[in-house]
């Protein structure tokens, strides 16, 4: 496939990551920013509101399009980081593939999680 | 700024060359020259200097001493320049470090093995793609291109080929592979040219792997570019046709004509008695 | 060694990994392309760690706990700080990087009349007013943190 394709593509989940992510640790972390946005969670890593959160259905979708989304950008951006290096034939060819089997899996793996706790 | 004033007055210089003999040397090593300053020197006329007078082995390139001939690149004082460019008062210090252009391998000397820089810059097919190959064959008459056409890439049309942004590129850095900035700015010099349709087929070169996407805009080729030809801007251009072009949104446009034949012979203007009689 | 073997083989002469961290006295945007690099895999590292933590809420509340209980060190406090700006930054260089790659805000090419310019160069405000916002926005976030 081109590899138009893909840029474009990490190109969007920039943007997108930008808007999750700026959210996620504003409400999880930055109080006084979320107080301007009229948010306010308490004592947001505990358990009680962790299991709150992971058991709502918003939440925990929004959860797994951040991970997803977060993942190609990361990996994508791994991938040109690693390509610039010089590997061995084998490697270089199979790169695409060794970046996709990582995604997968750490993308199963986060759903695993978050799925988890929802059914919980 | 006191260093500047000092080199002014300095009467001695120190070069610290980098010298590397292939059918001798491992590794290379730098040598040190000390030879006289004169106002208004430049590098190349100090590595003349000691070309002439101190060591006749000592190998780089050369041609024209007046930056049009893109021969003489090399790393001075940690950065790529032209060495017939770069007046030895502008560096500012009376010790000047002179190695060969940083991501090629080095021949002799202060001699780049720019192979691969032609290599590439060939890959992008660096002349005009026409379909009417008729008419490229056997040429009736030149192609038509106004003013403006001729602005959307004169600037990238002044390279010539040192190689200085390839030693400059961080990419370039690690990645034997990547095409460079000098040749994807020669891709989008021919993809803006009006009488070209080669973007199509140019784009299947450069949207690879090892192509465009591997710029990332960190703009040191273009700060090096001793002819001012922003090989930066050129390849976002690039990136932005290849886009284009891949994703289907660029608009179909007629590549120029041939010029028209003249409407009717213009009269000739009488030969002035003075030369006509000789 | 005859000729055709020393043609063969020059010396090699890559910068190499460093040739991407220092370079030299180049521009602004040469160094932001370090750190966007630097940002990026920064908080991969980072994103491992956190989701190696989020897994042990498999493990039930207990550990849970336990482990949020570790983060409240300050060690991990100047790490969430330091997280949270290579976002910020990665993340105001990548607006900047997604305009100016596909040819945005760049301007037109100009014909290099000496003193050359480039456009980058012409551009410098973008980066400029983008390091401002960012250097206010990391107080803010400083403040936020100690408050
Ligand atoms: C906040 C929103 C974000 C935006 C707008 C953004 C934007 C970008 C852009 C435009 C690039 C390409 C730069 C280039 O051409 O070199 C990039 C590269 C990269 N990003 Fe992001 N990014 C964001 C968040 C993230 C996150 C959260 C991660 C990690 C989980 C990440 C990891 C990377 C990596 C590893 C690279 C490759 C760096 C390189 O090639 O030098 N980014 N980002
Ligand atoms: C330093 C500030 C951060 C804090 C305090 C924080 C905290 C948390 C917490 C407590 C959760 C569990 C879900 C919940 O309770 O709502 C979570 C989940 C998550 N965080 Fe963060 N986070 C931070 C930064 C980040 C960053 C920078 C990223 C991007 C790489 C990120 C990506 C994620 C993802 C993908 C999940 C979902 C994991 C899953 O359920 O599989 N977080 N975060
Ligand atoms: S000798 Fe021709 S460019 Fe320097």
């Amino acid at each position: 496939m081109r590899q138009s394709y893909f840029r474009v593509l990490q190109l969007i989940t920039g943007v997108a990551v930008f808007f999750l992510i700026a959210a996620h640790v504003t409400a999880l972390r930055l109080d006084d920013f979320a107080g301007v946005f009229g948010v306010h969670i308490e004592e947001p890593t505990s358990w009680g509101s962790v299991m709150d959160r992971a058991t709502s259905a918003g939440w925990a979708s929004f959860y797994i399009i951040l991970l997803a989304v977060a993942i190609y950008h990361a990996l994508y951006g791994l991938r040109v980081v690693l390509m610039e290096l010089p590997w061995p034939p084998v490697i270089a060819r199979s790169l695409n593939y060794i970046m996709m089997g990582i995604g997968i899996a750490v993308f199963g793996y986060g759903t695993f999680i978050a799925l988890n706790a929802y059914y919980s | 700024m006191t260093e500047k004033e000092k080199s002014l007055t300095a009467e001695e210089l120190t070069f610290r060359v980098q010298r590397y003999e292939p059918t001798r040397d491992e590794k290379s090593h730098l040598q040190e020259f000390v030879i006289p300053f004169t106002k208004g020197m430049t590098v190349l006329d100090g590595l003349n200097y000691i070309k002439e007078k101190i060591d006749n082995t000592l190998a780089f390139r050369t041609s024209c001493r007046m930056g049009i001939c893109g021969s003489c690149g090399m790393l001075i004082n940690g950065l790529p320049k032209l060495a017939c460019h770069t007046p030895v008062e502008e560096l500012g210090k009376d010790v000047v470090e002179i190695k060969s252009l940083p991501n090629y391998g080095i021949i002799k000397d202060l001699i780049p093995d720019l192979i691969p820089l032609f290599e590439s810059h060939k890959a992008i097919k660096p002349y005009i793609l026409r379909s009417d190959s008729e008419e490229m064959e056997e040429p009736t008459a030149e192609y038509t291109q106004s003013p403006q056409e001729l602005e959307e890439y004169l600037q990238f049309s002044y390279c010539v080929k040192c190689g200085i942004c390839l030693a400059a590129c961080p990419t370039s850095a690690t990645d034997v592979l990547f095409l460079g900035p000098q040749s994807l700015a020669q891709a989008y010099r021919y993809c803006a040219d009006s009488r070209d349709e080669g973007v199509r087929e140019r784009t299947a070169i450069v949207d690879s792997g090892h192509g465009v996407w591997l710029c990332h805009l960190a703009g040191a080729c273009s700060e090096a570019c001793p002819k001012g030809v922003d090989p930066a801007l050129a390849i976002q251009l690039l990136k932005r046709t290849v886009l284009a072009q891949t994703l289907r949104l660029r608009k179909k446009k007629e590549p120029s004509l041939v010029a028209p034949p003249p409407a009717e012979e213009k009269p000739k203007l009488p030969v002035p008695e003075f030369t006509a009689k000789r | 060694m005859n000729v055709a073997e020393v043609k063969k083989k020059p010396l090699k002469n890559y910068l190499g990994i460093w040739g991407w961290v220092w370079a030299g006295r180049y521009n602004v945007e040469r160094y932001l392309y370090t750190l966007q690099r630097v940002t990026g895999l920064g908080i991969i590292l980072y994103g491992i760690l956190h989701l190696t933590a989020n897994g042990m809420r498999i493990s039930g509340e207990g550990l849970w706990e336990d482990t949020m209980s570790l983060f409240e060190n300050p060690v991990f406090a100047v790490g969430e700080y330091l997280v949270i700006a290579a976002f910020l930054i990665h993340a105001l260089n990548g607006l900047r990087l997604i305009l100016q790659q596909l040819g945005y805000t760049l301007g037109a090419p100009k014909p290099p009349i000496y003193p050359y310019s480039h456009a980058l160069q012409r551009r410098r405000p973008i980066v400029l007013a983008m390091g401002a916002l960012g250097a206010i926005l990391l107080l803010l976030i400083l403040i936020d943190f100690v408050v």
